[in-house]
């Protein structure tokens, strides 16, 4: 079986997937008790009644069921009933590039860190570095993201710009705290986003790294003369890296389709809110949309992974020819 | 100081200036403020949510417009004038009038409004508010077709027939609901009428440059507007932040202009001398209780408890930010009708804290129902603060003026409307904001099937009292009709009310203009200014 019928397979169960999902989560939606159209202000039935006649909700659940599977057919979400005249596949494809936007710099920050991190703590075991990059890693996996994020805010929003204010006059904010206008507003929600990954991905490639080190395969390298640089880079990293590459699928999947705290905390335009707001709201399209939406995503990351694992170790055969 | 260390100095000199610069060099015309939503549309005919009304206010303009103090002064209407029963009233289109894409502005565009915003198919939210026209209500539940509501266009004159004489129309005729509707530019469109800056076509002093989902809005001026001159700015941002404390820092920074102060900020803001005067935003907040309560049912119960209250404590230890007790229902900011202010012609219907009339009344009452002892009672409030804090207050004055037991449940405000809704609960902490100036906005709500009724209250006096209001076009025998009604109902008091509302706000020092109300738009920012250095 060739690479490309594997990934044709994978593709069709992914669908299959993706339908139960849909499914499951219509009905269980539509068990919620609660009214998308509740407001600040008690409104005639008659209104209600408009509105629920505008969303189709006035049909039975099961015509509303096969109603939704044949509008996604045609790829056609829906229009969100908290965002009235949005489609909801307009609000994802405007909210979703800046969450992505801002994942993958978390990513890169913390991915790359946590592996140098990593890397180094293990060359160095039981050192100094190992210290603090151990130490590092403790904090970034039990300090929670929106903790970090407001500390951040308030060293860079209070104490750094008290200094600026002191020295240089002015309220100007060199490294601002929230909101999304460019690169200097990208630095602190990145760093308090991509800190946990990076303490993660550091404990894991120093744990991996530690377990491979001490393999006779090593050994052997170091015997026949390899210089340390090649040792490392080509046998230990390369295999230590396996279960990092294992977890960064469901990593990049959950911090490219946005985080609602860190999103909320910096002001940030991105996707997270909705997955949590469209609950609250009872949003019942948008909902349905993003819940197709990250899990498609969360499968293909997957399937990337999968197929990430062939390059790197050329043992893992994705394809199982017939021996 | 040889050359290169100069050179060095230089260069941190230009990099200190490049980045301090920016600060200097702001837009003098534009004006920062936020909104706590992203807004769902920004379609005149169906709003949603009242956030996005200081909005409308801005991109669109109806025959009428605030002056900001009370009155209302001619926005596409150049003049008018109503029938001499009070149920006509036929407006002047001015000319010039025009749209944000040339097209001209006509009469026929604000008879094409009207139906489209009563129209089932629109499904607009607020539809109710314009139930005075003729046949509005029958129109909007689907029983008429949209030709036979009340509103008609004869070249530049565009006539309103109302059901009844209605004093406040120049009020509703205000808000964006009323507002004009582009038919060859809203048609094609469909759906996504208004849901993108390009997809917008509107009349008002500002048009929609920008529209970051849930990031900014960007207001520029509309050069085509009748009356650009008295326009002062030439941007407004309009940045979305859900969090309150978010916006209060942005304010502190100087990145925001206007900002509403919450509770637990007002201290801070007092003691830098940034807060605004306090304004009234009309909302009562009262206890409703369930009438259909054994218990309950009983009006001397109700009575004692909306006697027992100590408001004055209240407002005084726990709000402590300007709101004034209420022992009646309309708010001190609406019209009378008849000129003046209601609260000013009508004084309040009982005694704050009268603590003896309560506990006669409690003895009364608990010889009707036959009871030694009454079973605790359940109080339904808001799970914020100030509304938990206020719940509490209340169980303490009930339990020490009446020694009634009273349990309070504190809920998310979803959950809490929900139960309120249902009438599935025995007391529940709520409020009203106007719709309309007119003490009608008030009483009407607690008519049979009225919309805030939540209590059950039924009373036929009630009910024909507020008809005969409804019906009259004598401004004075109307007020008399109100004052009746509203005595009535304090008589029988399905509601106990505990306070009419305040806020705090702030803006900075270099805007003036801003008009804070209870009445839609708030804020209005029609004549806001600034002068910046």
């Amino acid at each position: 079986m060739s690479l490309f019928s594997y990934i044709m397979r994978r593709v069709l169960i992914s669908l299959l997937t993706v339908f139960v999902v849909v499914s499951i989560t219509f009905f269980l939606m539509n068990l919620m008790p609660g009214d998308p159209f509740i407001g600040n202000k008690a409104v005639p039935k008659a209104i209600k009644d408009n509105l629920y006649a505008k969303y189709g909700l006035d049909k039975p659940l099961f015509e509303r069921y096969l109603m939704y599977l044949g509008n996604l057919a045609k790829g056609d979400l829906g229009m969100s009933m908290t965002y009235k005249n949005q489609k909801v596949i307009n609000v994802i494809k405007q909210a979703f590039p800046v969450s992505a936007d801002l994942g993958i710099r978390s990513l890169i920050f913390g991915v790359i860190g946590g592996l140098l991190l990593g890397v180094i703590a293990a060359l160095h075991h039981n050192g100094p570095w190992d210290t603090t990059a151990t130490l590092l890693a403790i904090i970034g996996v039990s300090i929670p993201g929106f903790l970090i994020g407001t500390l951040v805010q308030y060293i860079f929003g209070f104490l750094f710009s008290n200094v600026i204010k002191d020295v240089f006059n002015t309220t100007y904010q060199l490294i601002p705290i929230a909101r999304w206008e460019g690169f200097r507003y990208t630095l602190l929600p990145s760093f308090a986003l991509g800190f946990s990954s990076l303490a993660l991905t550091s404990r894991m490639m120093r744990t991996s790294m530690l377990d491979v080190l001490h393999q006779d395969y090593i050994k052997t390298a170091k015997s026949k003369g390899l210089t340390p640089l090649q040792v490392t880079w080509r046998h230990t990293i390369r295999n230590a890296i396996l279960p990092v590459i294992t977890v960064l699928g469901p990593m990049t999947a959950a911090i490219m389709t946005g985080t609602f705290v860190i999103e909320k905390i910096f002001a940030i335009p991105g996707l997270g809110k909705f997955f949590v707001q469209s609950v609250q709201m009872y949003d019942y399209t948008m909902i349905l949309g993003l819940t197709l939406f990250f899990s498609t995503f969360l499968i293909f990351m997957n399937l990337v992974v999968d197929i990430a694992y062939g390059f790197i170790d050329p043992r893992i055969r994705l394809a199982k020819g017939k021996a | 100081m040889n050359f290169r260390q100069s050179l060095l100095m230089f260069c941190i000199a230009v990099a200190v200036a490049v980045a301090v610069v920016p600060v200097f060099a702001a837009d003098p015309a534009n004006l920062n403020i936020h909104i706590g939503i992203e807004p769902p549309n920004l379609d005149q005919h169906s709003i949603f949510r009242d956030e996005t009304i200081p909005l409308m206010n801005l991109l669109f303009e109806g025959l009428v417009r605030s002056d900001g103090k009370g009155g209302y002064v001619p926005g596409m209407a150049e003049k008018w004038e109503a029938s001499a029963d009070g149920l006509e009233y036929t407006f002047t289109i001015r000319k010039g009038a025009t749209w944000s894409n040339g097209d001209p502005v006509t009469a026929a565009d604000f008879v094409y409004g009207l139906r489209r915003a009563l129209d089932p198919a629109t499904a607009s939210m607020y539809s109710y508010i314009l139930y005075p026209f003729r046949n509005a209500q029958a129109v909007n539940e689907g029983e008429l077709p949209a030709e036979m509501v009340g509103v008609r266009a004869e070249g530049d004159k565009v006539t309103y027939t109302l059901e009844h004489p209605t004093s406040y129309i120049l009020s509703i005729l205000a808000m964006p609901f009323a507002m004009p509707g582009n038919r060859d530019f809203i048609e094609p469109l469909g759906g996504d009428y208004a849901s993108d800056a390009n997809l917008l076509v509107s009349n008002g002093p500002y048009t929609l440059k920008e529209w970051r989902h849930s990031d900014r809005l960007v207001l520029a001026k509309n050069p085509r507007y009748w009356n650009a001159e008295d326009i002062k700015l030439d941007t407004i941002t309009v940045y979305v932040i859900s969090d309150s404390d978010d916006a209060v820092d942005l304010f502190l920074e100087k990145e925001l202009d206007l900002v509403d102060v919450p509770d637990h900020y007002l201290g801070d803001f007092e003691a830098r001398g940034l807060a605004g005067p306090a304004y009234s935003d009309g909302a009562v907040f009262y206890l409703e209780f369930n009438i259909r309560d054994p218990v309950l049912s009983n009006s001397k119960i109700r009575k004692a408890i909306a006697y027992a209250l100590d408001r004055e404590a209240l407002v005084r230890d726990v709000l402590a930010n300007g709101s004034l007790p209420a022992m009646s229902v309309v708010a001190p900011s609406i019209s009378s009708g008849a000129g003046g202010f209601y609260r000013d012609l009508v004084p309040q219907h009982f005694n704050d804290h009268d603590v003896a009339a309560a506990k006669a009344l409690l003895a009364e009452a608990m010889l009707e129902l036959g009871v030694e002892r009454l079973p605790p009672l359940t109080l339904i409030s808001d799970d914020g603060d100030r509304m938990k804090n206020i719940s509490t207050l209340i169980q303490r004055m009930v339990r020490s003026s009446l020694g009634i037991d009273v349990r309070i449940q504190s809920l998310p405000f979803r959950e809490r409307l929900e139960r309120m809704y249902d009438g599935d609960f025995q007391i529940i902490l709520a409020g009203l904001g106007p719709d309309y100036d007119d003490p009608m906005t008030y009483l009407e709500q607690w008519s049979t099937g009225g919309l805030f009724n939540f209590s059950g209250y039924v009373s036929a006096e009630y009910d024909r009292l507020i008809g005969l209001a409804s019906a009259e076009a004598d401004p004075e025998e109307r007020l008399a009709h109100l004052e009746a009604a509203e005595s009535l109902l304090m008589e029988d008091m399905p509601i106990a009310p505990v306070y009419f509302r305040m806020r705090n706000w702030a803006h900075q020092a270099d805007v003036t203009g801003i008009v804070r109300r209870s009445l839609w738009p708030d804020p209005d920012l029609y004549r806001a200014e600034k002068t910046r250095k």
